[in-house]
């Protein structure tokens, strides 16, 4: 059975990707890790085995930055989306590279509440109960709001109003301009 | 039979992140086979999702700076230190290491690390 010690260990990753959310800048974002994983680590006794440990440990990042914020007499998690460098810069010279170089450049642009909620439900696959308990809301916030940045992303994408329920085409161009490999595969052969 | 309720925009979602129980998802798949347009839509955000996933994956391949790991294994030791096989029981941290595996994650650390 794996004891508390390794659950952490291999809960890094992601806290380095929760961090660089919220710091930023892959430095500072480190930097805030290290003091999380101490912290979490010297307190290890208070996790219950059963909960969730990245939701555990991300209550701990999240309270640091803020303390640290606090600190530095910033405004942390009001704060707008343009400050200095995205989360997700574009991945190097990979095929779906421009692809998801527009969606990293459209999820950059979104409020930050919305990215929060997309990277703790979507990215790391919270449940919407772990997320509130990180995001300190309402698990009904959390489904709103999970639900309008979702609708935020794809309209920062390609510049559509897009909704869950109402009348489609909008957002439905053709699929073509994926970087799909058959049709890659297609245009080598003809 | 009653025919069941069209879904709301927050169940279709519930919907896409499995939330809904095998009845209520059941009929709303029903749902979307008779509304392709819905389907659809639920496509292109769950294929908007997966990109998203896509590309918070590089973060988590990076590997880990060294400082974290030592942080990690520094903490083992420590444990370790203090634990049976040895003598002083009274200092080990309440609740913890009971049912532990020894010699699995010590090993590393057997040799040489004696103060």
């Amino acid at each position: 059975m794996d004891d508390v010690l390794t659950l952490i260990e291999d809960e890094i990753p992601h806290l380095r990707r929760y961090a660089r959310y919220l710091a930023r800048d892959a430095n500072l974002a480190d930097d805030l890790v290290q003091d999380a994983l101490v912290r979490a680590i010297a307190s290890r006794d208070s996790w219950r085995q059963g909960t969730n440990m990245r939701a555990w440990l991300f209550v701990i990042l999240r309270n640091t930055f803020i303390n640290d914020c606090r600190r530095a007499r910033r405004s942390p998690l009001t704060a707008d989306a343009e400050s200095a460098g995205g989360m997700l810069s574009v991945p190097g010279n990979q095929e779906s590279a421009c692809l998801l170089g527009e969606l990293a450049e459209a999820f950059d642009s979104l409020p930050k509440d919305h990215q929060e909620v997309l990277v703790v439900v979507v990215m790391e696959g919270m449940t919407y109960e772990d997320a509130a308990s990180v995001l300190k809301v309402p698990v009904g916030t959390i489904r709103s709001r999970l639900a309008r940045a979702r609708l935020a992303l794809r309209k920062a994408v390609d510049g559509y109003d897009y909704t869950w329920e109402t009348p489609a085409r909008a957002g439905l161009r053709t699929p073509q301009q994926g970087p799909g490999t058959d049709e890659g595969n297609r245009r080598e052969l003809s | 039979m009653t025919r069941p309720e069209a879904p709301s925009d927050l169940e279709l979602q519930d919907y896409l992140d499995n939330r809904l129980s095998a009845r209520r998802a059941f009929e709303i798949e029903a749902y979307l086979m008779a509304n392709t347009s819905a389907a659809l839509r639920i496509r292109v955000l769950k294929d908007q999702d997966e990109r998203l996933r896509a590309l918070g994956r590089k973060v988590i391949e990076e590997s880990i700076p060294r400082r974290f790991q030592a942080i990690v294994d520094t903490a083992r030791l420590e444990r370790d230190r203090v634990e049976p096989g040895s003598n002083d029981h009274e200092s080990e941290p309440v609740g913890k290491c009971q049912n532990k595996n020894k010699g699995e994650d010590r090993t590393r650390w057997n040799r040489g690390q004696h103060t």
